[in-house]
């Protein structure tokens, strides 16, 4: 009976994976649309899960990367014409330029420290840019591709990055990192005397999630055709990003997944009701928090050891 | 974080209880994501709607929510006078359908808005964008009316910016340049009064900052002014000391701004606390709206002076029912006790230009909506509209001075007309001090 | 040369009021080791409030002190009680996580009951300047920040050391085992730090409202100047919390007029970011 409901589950997720997969085809525009965000929220949400769920880093600056990516990929396309994927696949290298050189500062730092750190690194990265006569100051820029990319192309890149950031934190979670860094939840002193390498776990996560970050941003801002500083490096995203994966459950896989799914889904709900959406949400959230603290698939594994994608070898 | 045993595999079988919990959970998720659907699970296909639908995406709320005040109040007054004998013949429809519009708040974000327009053109499939108000507004919506190649009728934003994001195909823009139209009606206020003509800019690092520093600092040293330029600052910049410091040094007399409102008002107040008194202030954005204006306090608002693209004074009409501009703006006041607006004009003549391009379309097919803006040739309650091969057109524009009023505290009067004499001046303009 | 002293002689004004902003931080941090995100939020709910006393009753700015600051407390209690204390234990996820719901949910509210609209609290103070000698000028409305500032620090000062709530306070955040077995309500005492703290930000609500335009966004910025005075001055030490405000305050105007006005934040953060990485307990803090 187990081993049927086990065998079950992958045949549920390859189905899952499937009709996500085949959206253009079987989709309206809309659904389109909707997905895609879908599969780009869940990257980011994913990366930052990595970070607060698995390696004990909380991070309130993401959007330094979203930033950082979206505009590198803005600069090539449209000052340098270069092919547009090409720029996104170099927005997610700069990323981890970014990460590292933020590390230099931050990495000593502990627990809320750090989390300041990376909120204020991302404050100046939007001063900065909002200041750079290059990147027209505040007006913000226009992404140009030469060739610009139809709707069903980019929605495959949506795709790939937003599996490819979970399939990434299955691999990690299943490596030997991962087994050092379920190590560190449970008791990061412990963990180092029995040989875990503390700081290159956690740099080592810091790095894909700045990687997979920027891809997801890059993507985005292709979609969007429009990037601004105060937006683009704004704390929203970091907003965004907390409520969904608490609401989803930190410390899963599915958690982000989850969260992101009913974050798009209220707001494009709401979207009319623009402020009532992360009102709601933030509600839920501290609900959650009060009441469920490990979020909806947090507490369901718990209660019930239902896991989809379980990060635990067998 | 502690860890429950991994029931799968331990060879035991799950107990009915749990299986049940878990299906049940699974169940009520899949009911309850179905109650979100139904939104979603419409025909694909276009659909058969008896109206036509009109996109429009406003600021509702956020800094810029003063442009956007007088909608939904001016947009269904137009509708209604439209819709008035039935609307417009559609030839596909066989009938005269009225139009409908689908308002939704951008919250002064480009990134909303650029959002916001996409659900529009993708999700409610409407026939045609009509926007406006800033490049923070019109800049991102007429980047998703191309991609998309849906029509799209904006105004109220300076050219230059639009046409940064250009060229465009689908979308037509009616509105004043910062070169040809700011620029004269500046500097002809400033020739009024006497002064040492150096000129201090106070400009944010956003579209319009950007693009009339650039502007001013290129044709100003010909004109015989000096131009101080200290930088640009961001949005919500709290101390504007050092500016201040640098102006006084260098005696400015003259002070050109364009900012948000209430950047401008943490700037002006902190200029009178530092003893900083130009002779003459023009500012661009900042004190266009009579709420601005009041939130200076005091009488820091007399003598300011600012562009103007639309009065009561201005003596156009409307194109639909023949009223004036004033008309329209009693009716304004009428309605909501409150002093009029600029915008208001403006996004009339919006919906003018509309319903004249798809009365001539008389079709909802895209490329023939969009032709037919392209002829248009209309006078409207802005003056006249005829857009040229760039895609545009552009309206007068005059200078005014906010003074003391009779029926509200503040009042703006054109002191400056020379390029367009046929809107009368109310006024003479006067310096600071 | 002027231009120097003026600023200097600014940058010395706002360090007060930046001071006041962060005491109330510096107070929840260092007694109930909560970061409290939320409290750039809860300021500024404080200056809609005042605004509304001021409008429901026609009073100036100077009077709503009286209203505002008590309902604070009860709010800052209340909140406490009912959401922080419940989070409050090993883990740092949690109670953080509270704090920006709350953040996320004020501003929201805010943003629905009051629109976006830039709000101040009007008074004629906002213009008025002492001029000093040739040059120089005393913007009356920063030394007002500065006076009542640096006065409340004084008198939250004095509240520690004497009063027998203080000393409760700092007894159940020394040892809070130790205190819950003398038979001090470790709970309660917080919830009544937690007042304390929300009257303190009341009364910086009031005065930034007073000084500076607001939003219902603006909750974040001030949250930012509060830590960066928190780490810059240290924790636990008023002296500190007073001299972080002022090279905060000093770094960003000093940052503008040699560096540009735009980049007057930016220094700040700079300076912030430099503090944290070289020595994150802060100048007078305890390693």
């Amino acid at each position: 009976m187990a081993e049927q409901v086990f065998r079950y589950r992958w045949l549920v997720v390859g189905i899952l994976i499937l009709a996500l997969g085949t959206v253009p085809i079987w989709g309206s525009e809309y659904f389109l649309l909707f997905f895609l965000l879908f599969c780009l929220y869940a990257g980011m949400a994913q990366m930052w899960n990595l970070l607060i769920g698995y390696s004990g880093l909380l991070s309130l600056g993401q959007q330094a990367f979203i930033g950082f990516s979206g505009y590198t990929v803005a600069m090539l396309t449209t000052y340098y014409g270069v092919y547009v994927w090409l720029s996104v696949l170099i927005g997610g290298f700069s990323s981890v330029l970014l990460a590292m050189f933020m590390s230099l500062f931050i990495f000593r730092m502990k627990g809320m420290h750090f989390a300041i750190g990376t909120w204020i690194f991302a404050e100046i990265l939007l001063l900065w840019f909002s200041n750079w006569k290059f990147v027209k100051y505040g007006t913000g820029l226009f992404i140009k591709p030469a060739s610009p990319p139809s709707m069903t192309t980019i929605y495959y890149a949506a795709f790939i990055a937003g599996l490819g950031a979970t399939v990434v934190v299955y691999l990690i979670l299943r490596s030997r990192i991962g087994l050092g860094l379920m190590a560190m939840r449970d008791n990061e002193e412990v963990s180092e005397t029995m040989g875990v390498n503390v700081f290159w776990s956690k740099f080592f996560c810091f790095l894909v999630s700045a990687f997979m970050t920027g891809i997801t941003a890059g993507i985005l801002y292709v979609f969007q055709i429009f990037i601004q500083p105060y937006k683009a490096f704004g704390i929203d995203w970091t907003i965004i990003l907390t409520v969904s994966v608490i609401i989803g459950g930190i410390g899963t896989i599915e958690g982000p997944i989850l969260g992101s799914l009913i974050y798009i889904l209220l707001s494009q709900w709401l979207a009319e009701y623009a402020h009532l959406s992360l009102l709601f949400l933030g509600l839920i959230a501290i609900t959650i928090i009060l009441v469920a603290p490990k979020g909806i698939m947090g507490s369901l594994q718990e209660k019930t050891g239902f896991q989809i994608l379980s990060a635990r070898r067998r | 974080m502690d860890k429950k045993c991994n029931q799968e595999g331990s060879g035991g079988s799950i107990s009915r209880r749990d299986f049940m919990k878990k299906s049940t959970l699974a169940v009520g998720t899949a009911m309850a994501s179905s109650l979100a659907l139904p939104q979603f699970v419409r025909p694909a296909r276009a659909s058969k709607r008896d109206y036509i639908l009109i996109g429009r995406p406003n600021p509702t709320t956020g800094p810029l929510a003063s442009f956007g005040e007088a909608t939904p109040w001016v947009d269904n007054k137009v509708l209604a006078e439209i819709n008035k004998d039935g609307g417009i013949y559609i030839k596909e429809l066989g009938k005269k359908v009225p139009i409908k519009v689908k308002i939704m708040d951008t919250e002064s974000s480009p990134t909303k808005a650029g959002e916001i327009a996409s659900r529009l053109i993708v999700r409610d499939k409407v026939d045609l964008m009509v926007f406006f108000h800033t490049p923070d507004t019109v800049n991102p919506v007429s980047a998703m009316c191309e991609r998309h190649k849906m029509p799209g009728i904006s105004l109220d934003s300076p050219l230059e910016p639009w046409l940064d994001g250009g060229p465009y195909h689908w979308d037509f823009h009616a509105f004043w340049s910062v070169e040809k139209d700011i620029v004269p009606v500046y500097t002809g206020m400033w020739k009024d009064i006497k002064t040492n003509k150096v000129v201090g800019i106070l400009m944010a690092n956003d579209p319009d900052g950007v693009s009339w520093s650039a502007v001013f600092k290129k044709v100003l040293p010909g004109m015989g002014y000096r131009a101080v330029d200290l930088g640009r600052f961001p949005y919500f910049n709290k101390d504007f000391s050092s500016f201040i410091n640098g102006w006084k040094k260098e005696k400015v007399e003259i002070l050109l701004a364009n900012t948000i409102p209430p950047d401008f008002t943490t700037a002006w107040r902190q200029c009178r606390r530092m003893g900083f008194t130009p002779k003459v202030c023009t500012v661009g954005k900042a004190v266009l709206f009579p709420s601005a204006v009041e939130a200076l306090g005091g009488d820091l608002a007399n003598g300011l002076t600012s562009e103007v693209w639309w009065t009561p004074y201005h003596p156009f009409k409307s194109s639909l029912t023949g009223y004036s501009a004033k008309a329209l703006c009693d009716a304004w006041t009428k309605s909501t006790s409150k002093q009029w607006t600029q915008p208001i004009g403006y996004k009339y003549a919006g919906y003018e230009i509309a319903a004249d391009a798809l009365r001539r379309a008389g079709s909802l097919d895209k490329e023939t909506i969009r032709r037919a803006i392209a002829d248009t040739d209309l006078d409207t309650m802005v003056g006249h509209i005829k857009y040229n091969k760039q895609n545009y057109s552009r309206t007068p524009l005059v200078g005014g001075q906010w003074v003391k009023g009779h029926k509200y505290p503040w009042e703006l009067n054109i002191v400056y007309n020379k390029e367009h004499p046929n809107i009368p001046t109310t006024g003479k303009m006067f310096a600071m001090r | 040369m002027e231009i120097l002293v003026q600023q200097v002689l600014n940058g010395i004004l706002l360090g007060g009021l930046y001071a006041v902003i962060a005491i109330g931080m510096s107070t929840m941090i260092g007694i109930v080791k909560l970061i409290n995100l939320a409290h750039g939020d809860l300021m500024i709910l404080s200056s809609y409030l005042s605004l509304v006393f001021m409008s429901w009753l026609g009073i100036n700015p100077f009077w709503s002190f009286l209203a505002v600051v008590p309902a604070m407390f009860f709010i800052g209690y209340f909140v406490q009680a009912f959401l922080f204390n419940r989070v409050l234990g090993k883990e740092m996820e949690p109670p953080l996580l509270v704090a920006f719901g709350l953040s996320v949910i004020l501003q929201n509210f805010l943003l629905l009951v009051f629109t976006p609209d830039a709000r101040s609290l009007m008074t004629d103070l906002a213009v008025m300047t002492i001029p000093l000698g040739k040059s120089l000028n005393l913007p009356v409305l920063y030394l007002v920040d500065f006076l009542i500032g640096v006065g409340v620090i004084l008198a939250l000062h004095v509240f520690f050391k004497r009063s027998y709530m203080g000393r409760a306070i700092r007894a159940a955040s020394d040892d809070d085992q130790g205190a819950r077995l003398m038979g001090v309500n470790t709970k309660g005492i917080y919830s009544y730090a937690m007042g304390i703290s929300m009257m303190t930000a009341g009364v910086a609500g009031i005065l930034v409202g007073m000084t500076f335009t607001f939003y219902p966004h603006t909750g974040p910025q001030y949250l930012i100047i509060g830590f960066g005075v928190v780490i810059i001055g240290g924790l636990g030490s008023m002296i500190g919390t007073l001299i972080g405000g002022f090279i905060l305050a000093e770094a960003q105007l000093l940052g503008a007029q040699f560096v540009g006005p735009g980049y007057q934040l930016l220094i700040g953060y700079l300076v912030l970011l430099i503090v944290l990485a070289v020595r994150p307990q802060g100048i007078f803090g305890k390693a």
